[in-house]
């Protein structure tokens, strides 16, 4: 009988006869997290999904990790030194380290998995350029490796702590193919038990763990299984979360939060996003954003603070520039620096531009009217965002359009370049995020939806990379914030309050300044 | 040849029998008045509907909104009013699509007969593989989302119920004694579709039409649910339904209200379209 | 019987045919450049040579087609673009929970239908006919995915009767009863007036002026008369139910075929589509096979026919 057939019976079996199980299967000692999104894959190195980076946080392990201060910390590796040009880094591992299949974690493990990250094969989006600048990984000893760098990378520690480049077993890789994405073999203090698809994933204590970061608890954790159910529905998670059927859910919809913050049955916590929630950029290939002039008039003419009351409802924070204030390299003065709501100052930098206003009030140039397209991905916020911003744009003459499209189709467009304007907004430990947004290596393949190319900018952003000293890499990112604000190639809009909603009955649990909840020395009551 | 007696005129007769239904009469008022709402909406309207009131945001109903406002301030009662206007024009383009395009397959399948009749209920057969929203989301996927689309891809998936019944129909009435009677003198299709299919046919289309409308107000909310269909800040009762999902518990009415104009209005369609079935339809008079 | 049988599945070849070819143009209906859609941003003139070669693009369409075809008969509906996974492995996970989905929406729609319907016939002219009709007219007006939520709130955070997502038979209930609502109110509505009409006719007022118990008539008379027309809807009803569980399974998380679809249609992930269309069209058309033959084995004059 066809696969398909044998595997429809088969599934629908399960479904008859195991449905009534799988209840029963969340018992005493099993958290479950609902989210909202299905990851890609599984592999770490493979997956441009944000959902896989949380999951790898409970069962894979970087190289290095961030502790509850944000201070670089010790993850797989227990010391690490850097030669003086920065160019060299030596790292000694922990000992008796092993993988989710026993065999060894050591040194040239460590290698055999950065290479796969670098290969080409691989076509790995975001764990190859985590790792783009080394050159060569040296094996020294069976505990100690030795990563060249082509040259100073400054953001090079912080990537070692993404999760997306937690150290996967190569050899696993090659041997369980395509099925490695279904269960990676990690070495987190969780392992990959199943893949449930469009249900849930479903994460089994690792035992053996013992090589924990110093700031939390080192051995095997509390908690035996961690389960992630996929909700794609906010209202059905919420009300899921308050049923009781999920312990955890983050990010948690902000117009719920007031409901739960009184009750004794839960805790809210929140930070600020690490990222800019939404923003607009603008294309400068295509008219009328060619002109300087009118981009410059686009930040004077729309005011965020009101979408930071009426969409974020107070629970977040105007954005002035690139960075949020929640990113080390955020410059204080571009809150004054950036141009303000000023709607007379909009309208007279459009009229030098050529556009003045006709006897209905539309802005006109050689009879044309001043109209554009705004691409926005589907999101509530973003949707909603859209609408402020085409109410507060036609209130100077300015008519807006408003396209909704699928995310994926989106960035395609927008690295195409035919696209006017579109929304989108990000979240990112570091601010080296601004050579993904600005680098014009990334024009056409990357996130570089301005399209500007400067290389005047290319060199401020090359320059904070290379820069090791904290002070003058500081002035480099301020620079560039000083820069892009000029040329005003975004609006930025808002940086949103995040929010994890957790069950009372959680403890132990600890918000770690990267957003996510640290787990090993959390239990169920 | 058959018995089959057709309506010489069932026109007068049937709106008599029509208006002693209660159920009829109530589907017809109430199918009045949400045309009426739809033409007056500008009239009836308090505030335009996509104006923002940034101060008056999530405001339950009061006097100055009898409906309260939605999440961005926006009155909800003229948004309603105004959706009204885009569910009436929503139903007609996709029913007339649905229609034009449906009957004319059935009636030149069944006129033709032989391979053509194959081929093209052959490609119904094909589409009603496809169940509604997959076909209406596959032209979407095609197309794109927009108002636009959704009428068409609501359209095209309602035009196999008409091809079918209109072939149906078309061939009892080409049994009748008096048509094979008119063949057999010459007439053409042509002629034969005009004065004999049509009129008969011209029922159970109608039938048809008025419960596709409703169903199609229907189609249009669920493609709004799932993104695909008014893009915002249209009002179209069903993205407005869809926005108001995260708000169940605290803004109630910002959900309600457009939920109560589809349900009352997809019944009104219905109510009708039964009166009309029955009074239209031979076998139970 | 078995002529017919035949005929019917003879029928329904060209038709599985349409299907085929309609899944298959989907990749070469859509605009732009399959092959560029499916490697995405990163890709280099080579590999967009080098993947056409391997799909086997550069064949002309028909001898495509029939790789295509053969590929399908043998199990393989391609392979996914953003898991890697092949397709059919991807849909044979999901059918499962869209099935028992499916399936426990048409038990009730026909049990709950079927039921009220009988009822509501009975008591002709009534309050309780009046009721029932009102209720089944509510049933046919509500967008499926408010009254999802609608029941959630009711049932799961009000009363706490029923799981949200937990899974299980009671996590069953609620969506079954989403996707089941509108149907069951179709087949009230039908059940009812193909009740009257057979309660009318002579042969069951004779018997009934005999003396014969009503129940007795409803019984074995109409209500064998009155299956005929049901049985065709339900038959329909299976692809609306299919359609409609789009849509819940987005309200209660269920993994299933639908919100796949969704799914791979809006990243147009093209293999995935492919296969789901296939798949769907495919097992649209046995059904349809199947309810026509329940059909003929009720009513004898078909089969005559």
């Amino acid at each position: 009988m066809p696969t398909p057939f044998r595997n429809f019976f088969r599934s629908l079996l399960a479904a008859l006869v195991f449905g009534s199980f799988a209840a029963a299967q969340s018992g005493q000692n099993t958290l479950t997290l609902a989210y909202g999104e299905e990851p890609d894959t599984l592999d770490p190195q493979r997956t441009s999904t944000a959902v896989t980076g949380l999951v790898m946080r409970y069962a894979g392990d970087t190289i290095l990790t961030k502790d509850l201060t944000g201070a670089y910390a010790d993850g797989l590796a227990e010391s690490w030194a850097a030669s003086e040009d920065g160019l060299t880094w030596t790292f000694r591992l922990k000992p008796d380290v092993t993988f989710h299949d026993g065999t060894p974690l050591d040194a040239s493990a460590v290698r055999d998995s950065i290479l796969r990250a670098l290969d080409p094969a691989t076509q790995s989006p975001i764990a190859g350029s985590l790792f783009a600048p080394v050159t060569d990984i040296e094996v020294v000893d069976a505990r100690t490796f030795r990563i060249q760098l082509e040259s100073s990378f400054a953001p090079f520690l912080d990537n070692l702590t993404d999760p997306r480049g937690a150290i996967v077993q190569a050899a696993a890789a090659v041997e369980l193919g395509a099925d490695f994405g279904r269960k990676p073999v990690m070495s987190g203090p969780w392992r990959v038990e199943a893949w449930e698809s469009g249900e849930r994933i479903v994460l089994v204590r690792n035992d053996d763990y013992a090589w924990g970061p110093s700031y939390t608890r080192t051995g095997a954790p509390r908690i035996e299984r961690i389960v992630f159910r996929i909700v794609p529905e906010a209202a059905t998670r919420a009300a899921a979360f308050e049923a009781g059927e999920a312990q955890v859910v983050m990010p948690f919809p902000v117009n719920d939060v007031p409901r739960f913050l009184d009750d004794a049955r839960f805790e809210m916590v929140s930070f600020l996003r690490k990222g800019i929630a939404r923003l607009m950029e603008m294309n400068v290939l295509v008219a009328p954003f060619d002109d300087v002039r009118v981009r410059r008039a686009m930040n004077h003419a729309i005011d965020a603070s009101v979408m930071v009351d009426v969409v974020l409802e107070g629970r977040g924070v105007q954005a002035y520039g690139v960075l949020p204030p929640s990113i080390w390299g955020y410059w204080e003065g571009i809150e004054d620096y950036a141009p303000s709501y000023d709607p007379d100052a909009a309208l007279a930098l459009l009229a030098e531009a050529g556009w003045t206003p006709d006897a209905s009030g539309t802005l006109r140039k050689d009879g044309a009217p001043l109209t554009f397209t705004l691409l926005s991905p589907p999101f509530d916020d973003a949707t909603r965002s859209a609408q402020i911003v085409q109410q507060q744009l036609a209130g100077i003459g300015v008519d807006m359009k408003i396209e909704t499209i699928e995310f994926g189709t989106l960035l395609e467009l927008a690295q195409e370049g035919t696209h006017q304007a579109n929304l989108i907004g990000y979240t990112y430990a570091n601010p080296d995020i601004v050579h993904l947004w600005f680098h014009s290596s990334n024009i056409g393949t990357g996130l570089a939806h301005s399209h500007f190319d400067s290389p005047e900018l290319d060199a401020l952003i090359e320059r904070s990379r290379v820069e090791t000293d904290e002070a003058v890499r500081l002035e480099a990112y301020a620079d560039i914030q000083r820069f892009v604000a000029d040329q005003a190639l975004w609006v930025p809009f808002y940086i949103n309050d995040n929010y994890i909603a957790t069950s009372a009955s959680l403890e132990g649990e600890q918000v770690h300044p990267d957003g996510f909840l640290l787990l090993n020395d959390a239990s169920l009551d | 040849m058959s018995a089959y007696e057709p309506m010489a005129n069932p026109a007068p007769r049937a709106w008599r029998r029509l208006w002693r239904k209660p159920g009829a009469v109530l589907g017809g008022a109430l199918v009045a008045a949400f045309t009426a709402l739809a033409l007056f909406a500008p009239v009836v309207a308090p505030y335009p509907p996509m104006e923002m009131d940034f101060r008056a945001v999530q405001q339950p109903p009061s006097l100055a909104h009898p409906f309260g406002t939605d999440d961005l301030g926006r009155d909800v009662f003229s948004r309603v009013a105004y959706g009204a206007r885009i569910s009436l024009q929503v139903g007609l383009i996709a029913v007339g699509i649905a229609a034009v395009i449906g009957t004319a397959m059935g009636l030149i399948a069944a006129l033709a007969g032989g391979w053509l009749d194959g081929v093209i209920m052959r490609s119904v057969d094909v589409m009603l593989a496809f169940p509604g929203i997959l076909l209406a989301l596959a032209v979407v996927a095609v197309l794109g989302p927009g108002l636009a689309n959704m009428m068409i891809a609501v359209g095209v998936s309602a035009i196999p119920v008409y091809a079918r019944t209109v072939r149906g129909t078309t061939l009892s009435v080409m049994e009748l004694d008096y048509v094979v009677a008119a063949r057999s003198l010459g007439a053409g299709h042509v002629r034969v579709a005009l004065q004999y299919v049509l009129p008969n046919v011209s029922a159970p289309i109608i039938v048809l039409a008025t419960i596709g409308i409703a169903t199609s107000i229907l189609s249009a909310a669920g493609l709004s649910y799932l993104g695909l269909g008014a893009q915002p800040p249209t009002p179209e009762w069903g993205s407005m339904l869809s926005d108001a999902r995260a708000y169940l518990r605290t803004g109630w009415w910002m959900a309600v209200f457009p939920g109560l104009a589809i349900m009352i209005v997809v019944m009104a369609f219905n109510l009708l379209g039964d009166g009309l079935r029955d009074v239209l339809d031979p076998r139970t008079r | 019987m078995i002529p017919f049988l035949l005929r019917r599945l003879v029928a329904a070849i060209p038709v599985l045919f349409g299907v085929s070819l309609l899944a298959f143009s989907m990749t070469h209906l859509t605009p732009g450049d399959p092959v560029k859609i499916m490697l995405g941003e990163r890709a280099t003139a080579e590999d967009v040579a080098r993947l056409r070669l391997e799909l086997g693009l550069d064949r002309p369409l028909p001898v495509q087609y029939l790789s295509f075809v053969s590929r399908a008969l043998r199990g393989d509906l391609g392979t996914s673009l953003r898991s890697g996974q092949p397709v059919a492995r991807e849909i044979g996970d999901r059918i499962g929970a869209t099935a028992t989905l499916t399936l426990a929406a048409m038990g009730i729609a026909i049990l709950v239908g079927v039921l009220l319907g009988t009822l509501a016939a009975i008591q002709r002219s009534s309050a309780v006919d009046a009721l029932i009709m009102m209720i089944a007219l509510v049933g046919i007006s509500m967008p499926t995915f408010w009254s999802g939520l609608l029941l959630i709130l009711l049932f799961s955070l009000t009363l706490g009767w029923f799981p949200i997502t937990d899974g299980g038979w009671s996590g069953l209930v609620l969506p079954a009863v989403t996707l089941g609502l509108p149907a069951a109110a179709v087949l009230a509505r039908l059940t009812r007036s193909a009740l009257q009409e057979v309660l009318n006719q002579d042969f069951v007022r004779t018997a009934h002026s005999k003396g014969v118990a009503a129940t007795a008539v409803v019984a074995r008379h109409a209500l064998r008369n009155a299956l005929i027309p049901v049985v065709t809807i339900i038959g329909l009803q299976f692809g609306n139910l299919m359609a409609g569980s789009v849509i819940v399974e987005s309200v209660f998380a269920r993994a299933g075929i639908g919100r796949f679809a969704v799914n791979a249609i809006m990243a147009r992930d093209l293999p995935q589509v492919q296969g789901i269309v296939l798949f769907a069209g495919v097992i649209y058309v046995v059904i349809n096979a199947l309810v026509d033959v329940v059909y003929a084995a009720i009513d004898p004059r078909i089969s005559v026919r």
